[in-house]
């Protein structure tokens, strides 16, 4: 099995594969994702979790908003650590 | 509830924070009987600049949590990927439950874990009052 981030990325790169046609057939709702494959889509994000635990276990699945673009996620603190 | 600390200004609003699996994630595992990690006590800065909360790669690797997203954020002066985590905080002292997402970003050299984010307080009535060196958090 691939890493956990591998996985995740595996499963980012089916939903951009996809974001046109789910954009179109189900905005503002939320996809399950594992590894490569749609298992569902779901109107709420709690549901879409709940469903990727009970089928795929404590693994790296993708729960995403269906939503034409990703909005970064703003952080004003410079404590940060990370390699960029 | 109400902390006073002898350094407020140096060290920020800092609180212990409890942190564990997702509700979902426990309920799964307790079905197929495998061991639910326990919630972790760490501590947490009250970050106001922070529109999410995070966790560091430490407190992940200890929960054994795995991510289901990655999202783009933006620091001033750059922006990375970084994978979110479903995860709940529980705040003292009547523990309190805030269920939400949590980026994981390394927080360096401190002794913090957390960054309690404005999604916590959201749900929440912090006051700073930096003239006595005390700051109040009220879910």
């Amino acid at each position: 099995m691939p890493e956990t981030h591998d996985v995740l990325d595996l499963a980012l790169a089916t939903f951009e594969a996809n974001r046109r046609r789910l954009v179109q057939e189900a905005p503002g709702k939320f996809v399950l994702i594992y590894p490569d494959r749609i298992a569902g889509v779901f109107d709420a994000e709690d549901d879409a979790l709940a469903q990727g635990y009970e089928r795929f276990g404590n693994v790296p699945f993708l729960v995403k908003e269906i939503t034409e673009t990703d909005v970064p996620i703003h952080m004003m603190s410079v404590l940060f650590g990370m390699e960029s | 509830m109400q902390w006073t600390t002898a350094d407020l200004r140096a060290n920020g609003p800092v609180i212990n924070v409890g942190v564990a699996v997702a509700e979902s994630l426990e309920q799964q595992l307790r079905h197929v009987g495998a061991a639910v990690p326990q919630p972790r006590t760490v501590l947490g800065l009250i970050d106001t600049g922070a529109s999410t909360s995070t966790i560091t790669p430490e407190l992940v690797a200890d929960l054994d949590i795995k991510p289901h997203d990655k999202v783009v954020m933006a620091t001033p002066g750059r922006r990375v990927r970084v994978p979110r985590y479903h995860v709940r905080l529980v705040f003292p002292p009547n523990g309190f439950v805030v269920k939400t997402f949590a980026l994981m970003v390394p927080l360096g050299n401190t002794q913090l874990h957390c960054l309690i984010g404005r999604d916590v307080l959201a749900h929440a009535d912090f006051r700073y009052d930096g003239r006595f060196g005390r700051f109040g958090l009220a879910f």
